[in-house]
């Protein structure tokens, strides 16, 4: 009993600590000069978001933000798919030395990265514009996205693969039919994850970006010690909104996928 | 299980980009941190007779650990206390969420909570008790940083502590139970030698990255002692250039420090581990 | 030196078991048999004091215990499998109790025990080898030196060689019984195998659905079960007119009046002995008999049941 009531007390405890913040940042976002020493609004009104749609530099960064994200995420699946699968399913020779390489850039300060590779870049070309930037935005989220894909693979039994191509299922076929599905959670996981990441990134995006690309952490920065705490408040619910428009794109994909699967 | 050279084929990409960049990198920040004179390494010796480097790493240092050590004490008891409830989707999604928030929307959460002009301030200033509320927002000792962090990588920390202690063989606790362990030596004995490693690969994953971001000091921090990767910052764009091989220096330094750390760490836990682990050889 | 008194375990709102009524005598070992799922397992965990009984009080060397927590009870529970901690040498291992729990003994004189009791069982040049470089009866064998070095007054356990391979049982519960009358232990053991509990115990149980079905020797509960859930489970034989024939008093024999009968199901070979399963399908019972006759499978054999009394005449 006494177990049980502990339980419910941490649980709500979490609540608190963890989904009452951002809900109280919504909050914020709707009220207008609430200000200390107040402990309730006095008004409720959608000011703030009538300011952060108007401001036609968010609208632009917005998009520029969704785009970095979804390339982002779809060279991470291009790319950590197959050495997930290899690194689960395969055999490599020196496999603990990969792994290791492979947690190098979480394991190595991204900022030192980025330092060095500014010149370089900026001399191939591809600094101060979004191509840069996507590619240095792989640098923070592919480790995690080959640890979560692979974790995904290796609860997969390598039984399964080859049973599907004893029936004489092609390789790829194999692949988009047997694995693919199974893999589904780790890849959705993956992808917000990544997504998040990249959503998260100032520095890399500033350093690479050259204040060229703008993406919404650009403008987020200059915006923090504003007075206007309703519009930093809504403009902060915009990132916690981001992710869940990317689930929905993310769900809609994998929809089709399903219908796609259930037609074969 | 398929052949070596199939599996390099499908690695290939990777590592590609892994050396491309990350290797390009390093070496490109390296070399560019050396000074094209005689004395090639004059520019860590001027990093080293500077007080601000030494003050920028001591502070860097102390957030780092502090963070990260609370960040796991926490979330290790939120673990061991919640792990059960976690089995379903709804109790998983609640972890998740503030993963969702990136790190800059979390320190101004904790502005919005904690800054002298903040919604707990206003919450004491209305009660009767007398005092005022402390400086925890751009303050020295970098306490709303700290804080940030730890809201951050709780459930970052729970999130990775959560499937080892769902596949922990409970039986074991039953058995120390039966032979008179209590308390703290059933934890050491029956949860930590599969939650210790753990333990220890997320305290380097975090205990590095704090030491070297950018994002949350950039915001609550102070101007003096900055965190390292903010004088970085700074340095790498002053005076025209002129201070880059400085900032390069200084996080070459850092990125030494950590690589250092991890080897020793990762080391020693694999080693303790290889020796108990099944088809482990005996050093008997 | 046991003693338990009308316990009972409710789990909301079902009876796991009720009215149980146990005694064990110093030095002795005790079988509770039964079938899965008839709450033995829980029974023993309650007497271990991991699980909490709902009615009843229990003592152990005339002390109250029912409600002392496992880990500071005079007893000790091992498991179906041997649970020894993989992080841990067998040294190590066995030191556990005398280190952290029940026994607590200088640093000198736990590893001086432990090598004794690792020699005994014949462990001790395996002291430094970690769980896993070890095989399934060598690891039961140290958790059993785990547990007996912490001295308990009573010895719980819950079917220990269930994990192993039959061959490795037989050799193994032969071995434990006697390192038990060896060192004098007083134990209580759970099984379901009827032959384990022949051999291993002094006294044996039968429990059914949660309650204690009869207590006696071995032998005694062999021949004279005192009813049909008993006699199924741990005799052979048949039931007529509400009493039981054991099979030692059935035998094939011709066509003769008074006789039921029966068709072979398959042989069974044992110790030296062909055994047949007989069906009789008039008493919608199985049998088996030994013969020392070769017969068929699906053959017609008569059974012939020697009335009771009448054994000594033979």
């Amino acid at each position: 009993m006494r177990k049980k009531w502990t339980k419910i007390l941490l649980s709500s405890l979490l609540f608190f600590l963890f989904i009452f913040p951002v809900l109280f940042l919504f909050f914020k976002s709707i009220t207008f000069g609430w200000n200390w020493p107040d402990i309730l609004p006095h008004t409720l009104n959608l000011r703030a978001w009538t300011v952060i749609f108007n401001d036609p530099l968010i609208y632009r960064s917005l998009f520029t933000t969704v785009f970095i994200g979804v390339v982002v995420v779809i060279l991470n699946y291009l790319i950590a798919l197959p050495a997930a699968y290899a690194l689960s399913h395969g055999n490599p020779r020196g496999k603990t030395l990969i792994e290791t390489i492979l947690l190098l850039p979480i394991l190595v300060p991204v900022l030192a990265i980025a330092m060095g590779l500014h010149l370089v870049m900026i001399r191939l070309g591809i600094a101060d514009n979004t191509a840069g930037v996507i590619l240095i935005h792989l640098l923070p989220t592919l480790p995690y996205a080959v640890r979560v894909l692979k974790a995904g693979f290796d609860r997969i039994s390598p039984d399964w693969v080859k049973q599907s191509r004893t029936i004489g299922t092609s390789q790829a076929a194999a692949f988009f039919i047997v694995l693919l599905p199974m893999m589904l959670p780790s890849i959705r996981s993956a992808g917000i994850l990544v997504f998040v990441i990249s959503l998260s990134q100032y520095v890399l995006t500033a350093i690479i970006g050259g204040g060229q690309v703008t993406t919404l952490p650009l403008l987020y920065y200059p915006f923090f010690n504003s007075a206007n705490e309703a519009v930093v408040a809504g403009f902060s619910v915009l990132f916690a909104a981001l992710p869940i428009l990317f689930l929905i794109l993310m769900e809609s994909s994998i929809y089709l996928y399903k219908q796609w699967l259930h037609r074969l | 299980m398929f052949s070596s050279a199939r599996s390099f084929l499908l690695l290939a990409p990777l590592l590609l980009f892994m050396i491309l960049f990350v290797g390009q990198g390093l070496y490109r920040a390296f070399s560019e941190s050396l000074h094209a004179g005689d004395n090639f390494l004059e520019n860590y010796e001027q990093l080293f007779t500077q007080g601000t480097f030494w003050s920028s790493l001591q502070i860097s240092v102390y957030v780092a650990f502090v963070s990260t050590l609370l960040s796991l004490i926490i979330g290790l008891w939120i673990t061991r206390t919640l792990f059960r409830l976690f089995r379903t989707d709804q109790w998983k999604l609640a972890a998740w969420f503030p993963m969702l928030i990136p790190h800059f929307v979390a320190a101004y959460i904790i502005v919005l909570f904690f800054s002298p002009s903040g919604w707990f301030s206003a919450v004491l200033e209305s009660l009767p008790l007398a005092g005022t509320f402390p400086v925890l927002v751009n303050d020295p000792l970098y306490l709303g940083v700290i804080i940030t962090y730890i809201w951050k990588e709780v459930p970052f920390v729970v999130l990775m502590l959560l499937p080892v202690y769902q596949e922990i063989d409970w039986r074991m606790e039953e058995v120390g139970r039966s032979l008179g362990a209590k308390g703290f030596t059933l934890f050491r004995t029956v949860e930590w030698p599969w939650a210790g490693p753990v333990t220890a690969e997320v305290f380097l994953i975090l205990f590095v990255f704090i030491l070297g971001a950018f994002e949350v000091p950039a915001l609550l921090g102070v101007t003096y002692p900055a965190m390292v990767p903010v004088l970085a910052f700074e340095w790498f764009y002053q005076g025209g250039w002129s201070n880059r091989p400085l900032a390069q220096a200084m996080m070459i330094v850092l990125t030494f420090f950590s690589v250092l750390l991890s080897f020793c760490l990762l080391y020693a836990v694999q080693r303790s581990r290889r020796k108990w682990m099944k088809g482990g050889k005996s050093n008997a | 030196m046991l003693k338990l008194r009308q316990a009972a375990k409710k789990y909301e709102d079902q009876v796991i078991f009720s009215n149980i009524d146990i005694a064990v005598k110093a030095g002795d070992i005790v079988s509770i048999l039964g079938p899965s799922g008839c709450g033995k397992t829980s029974l023993l965990r309650c007497i271990a004091g991991l699980a909490a009984f709902t009615e009843g009080e229990l003592f152990i060397d005339s002390r109250e215990v029912t409600r002392i927590k496992a880990e500071n009870r005079p007893v000790v529970l091992m498991f179906q499998e041997p649970l020894l901690f993989p992080h841990l040498t067998v040294l190590q291992n066995a030191i556990y109790g005398m280190k952290h729990g029940k026994r607590k003994l200088s640093r000198k004189e736990r590893i001086r025990q432990a090598e004794e009791m690792l020699k005994k069982i014949e462990m001790f040049e395996w002291k430094d080898r970690y769980p896993s470089q070890l095989s399934g009866g060598q690891q039961q064998r140290v958790s059993l030196a785990r547990a007996l070095l912490l001295q308990p007054s009573l010895l719980l356990l819950d079917e220990p060689f269930s994990s192993l391979d039959a061959h490795l049982r037989h050799s193994l519960r032969i071995w434990v019984r006697d390192f038990l009358k060896q060192e004098g232990v007083t134990a209580l053991f759970v099984t379901h195998d009827r032959e384990e509990a022949a051999v291993m115990s002094d006294r044996l149980i039968v429990m059914k659905d949660g309650k204690l079905q009869q207590e006696g020797e071995p032998r005694e509960v062999y021949e004279q079960p005192l009813n049909k859930d008993v006699a199924d489970f741990m005799s052979d034989g048949l039931h007529l007119d509400g009493e039981f024939y054991t099979a030692s008093s059935l035998s094939i024999s011709g066509s003769q009046a008074g006789t039921y009968q029966g068709i072979i199901e398959h042989p069974l070979f044992a110790y030296g002995y062909t055994f047949y399963r007989i069906k009789i399908p008039e008493l919608e019972q199985s049998v088996v008999v030994r013969s020392d006759e070769v017969r068929e499978e699906g053959q017609q054999v008569s059974i012939a049941v020697q009335q009771k009394g009448s054994a000594a005449d033979d």
